[in-house]
């Protein structure tokens, strides 16, 4: 556990030591990037900012899509409680559902 | 009190999600060497079938609602509804592939070129959806299966309900995927 805490301690340094730096160090890593990116009428820079916004997009459109279920979830069972005694009978856990087997022989 | 959403959807859920970033650094790749490049497609390569591309998202679309179908008759126990919906579902699966297969033959016959980025990002993002749509073809087939053998009732169904997720998982990023690469 101690060892966990002294690598996040570390990695935070580390992460606030970088975000010190002149955005000219920071920008050597990748010099053909910010030269390509320098000239707007390159086609390039329509391409890598397009996928940038993409793939900056989506990481919150997957963790709000899932945290927002979660939560619609919760809330819907929260609000049928006093009710029905439990959650929809689609989200809840296996076994758990009141809904009557209508089982139909082939 | 059962908490509203079991382990087994959220993690299903969880799973769906990374198979989501997967493909997003994809299509990340895609939109830039789409837009980033001059002429797209490039000289010499053949152009994408969108007409039949779209009739065949019918197809899979089609799919999506016979999957609903299926989902509430697991919810109403209902196993003639449910078998049904689940080979119709499954049914539209394998044609949506079997046209993409001949699609995919005429491409080649026409001189695409996996080895350029234009027959590279097709191939990475339309094939690995491909396979994603015959994994879960192949899973429906299972769920089928054991629904013939009375292994679900309105009270034990997780496993299919799971299926149906990634079904619908499946369908909605077809949606994404043809809007980018057969009309962007």
């Amino acid at each position: 556990m101690r060892r966990i805490g002294r690598f996040i301690v570390g990695l935070a340094g580390a992460a606030l030591g970088s975000s010190l730096s002149s955005p000219e160090v920071l920008a050597q890593g990748c010099a053909m990037c910010r030269m390509a990116v320098q000239s707007p009428d390159d086609p390039l820079v329509k391409g890598i900012n397009l996928s940038v916004v993409l793939m900056v997009a989506m990481p919150f459109a997957v963790v709000g899509g899932i945290g927002g279920w979660v939560v619609m979830a919760y809330r819907r069972a929260h609000s049928r409680a006093p009710f029905s005694g439990g959650a929809s009978p689609g989200l809840s856990a296996p076994g758990t559902e009141t809904s009557a087997t209508t089982e139909e022989q082939p | 009190m059962a908490p509203p959403i079991s382990n087994a959807h959220l993690a299903m859920a969880i799973f769906i999600g990374a198979e989501l970033m997967l493909f997003t650094g994809l299509m990340g790749a895609h939109v830039f060497l789409r837009y980033g490049g001059s002429e797209w497609p490039p000289a010499g390569q053949p152009r994408l079938a969108v007409a039949a591309t779209a009739a065949n998202s019918v197809a899979l679309l089609l799919s999506a609602l016979t999957m609903r179908g299926a989902w509430a008759g697991f919810r109403s126990g209902s196993r003639r509804r449910l078998r049904r919906n689940l080979a119709l579902t499954a049914g539209l699966g394998a044609v949506f592939l079997a046209l993409q297969g001949r699609e995919w033959l005429r491409l080649v016959a026409h001189g695409l070129s996996l080895g350029s980025a234009y027959g590279s990002t097709f191939a990475a993002l339309i094939g690995l959806h491909g396979l994603h749509v015959l994994g879960a073809v192949a899973w429906l087939l299972l769920v089928l299966w054991k629904s013939a053998r009375w292994r679900y009732s309105a009270r034990r169904h997780v496993e299919a309900e799971l299926c149906a997720m990634y079904w619908m998982f499946v369908c909605g990023l077809w949606i994404l995927l043809f809007g980018l690469v057969y009309l962007g």
